[in-house]
């Protein structure tokens, strides 16, 4: 599988550069065709799935462990936050907590009466799009993986969560390609990502200080990236990955803090209940909202897209979920998945999403064209307009470059446990090879093109997949329905039925426990 | 009082038989332990002739059935491994069959306390020719080790032999702990507990098991994760 893998990457890395336009011709148009014709689907799906997960949260489900009743958790509670929220959001987050409300305030995609209800409907939609939704969709997959590998004793693999439907061909062919399109399309997730994020970071340091913007300097800082990520996922889980989620962490809290203090305080107080009151009030009509009487196609480029991107990541991050989870009750990680990292995003998004919106209600206003017309700069343009705007954009500089190697090395880690067959601890080669890949694949797809083309087919996956979580949903359930249950052993013939015999009495054997001399001379005879 | 436990556990039991002709001889108890066809026994009622094994299941032990069977209905097993040593052997079920076995089967004996609840499971009087499966409970009395380091867990029940080979079962986790040898007697000639066979004296109302864990390393040896 490894050099399978390898293999089709490579392969698909030079098609990319070569062919990017052909490519290109190929999956934006069916991304455009996805998010056109089937945005029905992700609302019903999603939505089906939030439903799911919070009846698992307060079902009897609740109290199985991760593990089993002995099992304890690998990590302390605040580094397992610290993983979660790294590897789940990661740098979106920086760049549209600030330039979502204000896409949303300027063009509200349900007509609004004035100023406060479009303020009001920027937060929520943008709530909705980051929220509950996003976190269930990894709640789902991170649980039925985490449930099927350590509770039931099959592999940490993506094609676990295929056994309720394919039963014991997931060891087979079957599984096999399944766990190398997975860790294709996790690599080329995480790759793209990467491309794109280095031209935003380029853009913010050439905004900030003046650096030129070139292919050169993206290199540079892939090259970066790529080490410090390789570094840690080397270093493994507990010594790598986790510090390094837990400094992203406190870098990101810091920048918050600082915003919030020198941001509109009493705004941003007043703000975070009222976005989270309107956000649950009307998140039955937002998140069912299909623009079924308007007849326009605002939600294709927004809500649809975010559907098909969260569900196309979910392997990636899911699994990752998974590997820091065991030891948890079902009822632990749900609230651990869901709850908390979506309040975590509520206060980020407030935080920074309220700072824009002040700034363009009370400010003068401007800001809001300035920001959708530069997202990649949107985080450094808030930054800006605030004191000590030197220190602070170094500052998000850090945080965007840390949210990013916190991705690559969680999705470095995934391919590495897939493609080692389900090993929790990969061996270091193998950890190295994929790590420096993921760099280098960026890096080709960025001086040759063919990153959106690429970026575009990881994302149409969603919808499959989509169709996949779903069934997962019934399976998951017959699952813990069976463990839950009296469980006893099973044996039936698949075809013809034993012969008989007549049974003769026997002779009652002496007990012999042989020594080590004994069997050594019997071995030797 | 254990009926949930029993029901559990009375699935996984099978009569060890040893094919003659056109007939078969009774040896012990065998019990599942993997969805894949793994069975556990003691190695000593195989002996050293791995040939012509064989395991059934006489009747359904919920309905009320005849002492004596005259033919049975058996299929083949082989031998994976033997583990003379601490006599524990492992044999696999002929493929052909869907099983499933529960979660969470293998005990730990290190942790276990003194005074815990057993259950056994076997065939009793299969060497006199009485082919009823048979529960039998008790409490864990002792934790002995021989001379070459077998770890025995001793309990107080009076095991026949044909329950030789069954699971002891921890009543706390219902986890199988134990692989029962037969009863206790207080000789050590170097490993060879015969029951008293020359000293009546010496056979005791206790009876014994080997520890799970030579089970669970057998599994482990050839690659058979088992939680």
């Amino acid at each position: 599988m490894f050099f399978s893998s390898a293999t089709l990457i490579i392969g698909f890395v030079i098609l990319s550069v070569f062919f990017n336009k052909i490519l290109g011709d190929i999956f934006n148009p069916l991304l455009n065709s996805i998010t056109t014709n089937a945005g029905w689907f992700f609302t019903f799906t999603v939505n089906i799935i939030l439903i799911f997960v919070l009846y698992l949260m307060f079902s009897r489900y609740g109290e199985i462990r991760l593990g089993g009743d002995d099992a304890e958790p690998d990590f302390s509670t605040m580094s397992w936050f610290a993983m979660l929220f790294s590897a789940g959001m990661g740098i979106g987050l920086l760049f549209y907590g600030v330039a979502e409300p204000m896409f949303h305030f300027i063009n509200p995609p349900i007509p609004v009466a004035n100023q406060t209800d479009a303020a009001h409907q920027a937060m929520a939609f943008t709530f909705m799009h980051w929220g509950l939704h996003s976190w269930a969709i990894y709640a789902l997959i991170g649980l039925a993986l985490a449930f099927f590998s350590f509770n039931k004793g099959l592999p940490l693999s993506i094609r676990t969560i295929f056994y309720p439907l394919l039963g014991d061909r997931i060891n087979g062919g079957w599984g096999n390609l399944i766990d190398i399109l997975a860790t294709v399309s996790t690599l080329f997730g995480v790759a793209t990502s990467l491309g794109f994020g280095v031209q935003q970071i380029n853009a913010g340091l050439s905004h900030i200080f003046g650096l030129e913007q070139s292919i050169g300097v993206q290199i540079v800082l892939i090259a970066v990236i790529t080490s410090i990520a390789t570094i840690s996922v080397v270093k493994g889980l507990d010594s790598g990955i986790r510090k390094l989620s837990e400094i992203n962490i406190r870098l990101a809290m810091l920048l918050l803090a600082f915003v919030f203090i020198c941001g509109p305080t009493m705004f941003i107080l007043n703000g975070f209940a009222e976005n989270i009151g309107y956000y649950l009030q009307k998140l039955t009509v937002i998140s069912t909202w299909n623009e079924t009487f308007e007849n326009t196609n605002w939600q294709n480029t927004w809500t649809v897209f975010y559907w098909a991107w969260w569900i196309a990541w979910s392997p990636f991050v899911g699994m990752f979920i998974a590997r820091v989870s065991r030891g948890r009750t079902i009822r632990e990680f749900l609230i651990g998945v869901l709850c908390v990292p979506t309040l975590v995003t509520f206060l980020w998004m407030t935080v920074f999403g309220n700072t824009a919106l002040y700034l363009e209600m009370f400010g003068g206003g401007g800001f809001a064209e300035l920001v959708t017309q530069h997202v990649p700069l949107s985080l450094f343009l808030l930054l800006e307009r605030l004191p000590l705007n030197t220190v602070t954009s170094i500052l998000g500089v850090l945080v965007v470059v840390s949210f990013f190697v916190t991705s690559s090395d969680s999705g470095s880690m995934v391919i590495d446990i897939i493609t080692a067959g389900g090993n929790p601890d990969p061996p270091i080669p193998q950890r190295l090879f994929w790590a420096i890949l993921e760099g280098v694949v960026a890096a080709a797809l960025l001086v040759g093109g063919g990153l959106a083309a690429l970026q575009s087919a990881v994302v149409a996956t969603g919808l499959p997949f989509g169709v996949v979580l779903l069934v997962l949903c019934f399976s998951l359930k017959k699952g813990l329905n069976e463990y839950l249950g009296e469980q006893t052993f099973t044996v039936k013939a698949k075809k013809g039925k034993p012969k008989k015999f007549q049974i003769e009495s026997a002779d009652i054997p002496p007990v012999i426990f042989k020594k080590k001399k004994q069997i050594k001379d019997e071995n030797n005879v | 009082m254990y009926k949930n436990l029993g029901q559990k556990f009375i699935g996984a039991c099978f009569i060890l038989l040893r094919k003659r002709a056109d007939s078969v001889v009774f040896l012990g108890t065998a019990f599942l332990v993997h969805d894949k066809g793994y069975l556990l026994t003691t190695s000593h009622i195989i002996g050293d002739d791995f040939e012509n094994l064989m395991v059934a299941r006489p009747h359904d032990p919920e309905d009320f059935s005849k002492l004596s069977l005259d033919e049975i209905a058996a299929v083949s097993v082989t031998v994976v491994q033997t583990d003379a040593y601490h006599n524990v052997a492992l044999l696999e079920l002929k493929k052909g069959f869907i099983i499933e076995t529960p979660d969470y089967l293998i005990g730990q004996v290190d942790n276990l306390k003194l005074g815990t609840g057993l259950i056994n499971i076997g065939f009793p009087y299969g060497h006199q020719d009485m082919h009823i499966l048979a529960i039998r409970s008790s409490v864990l009395s002792s934790k002995v080790k021989l001379d070459n380091g077998t770890k025995l867990l001793l309990f107080d029940s009076m095991v026949h032999d044909g329950m030789t080979g069954g699971p002891l079962v921890s009543i706390e986790d219902e986890r199988i702990v134990g692989i029962v040898v037969g009863r206790f007697s207080p000789l050590d000639d170097g490993g060879d507990f015969s029951r008293g066979q020359n000293y009546p004296l010496y056979d005791t109302s206790m009876s014994y098991a080997v520890s799970i864990e030579y089970g669970y390393n057998m599994l482990k040896d050839i690659g058979i994760e088992i939680n």
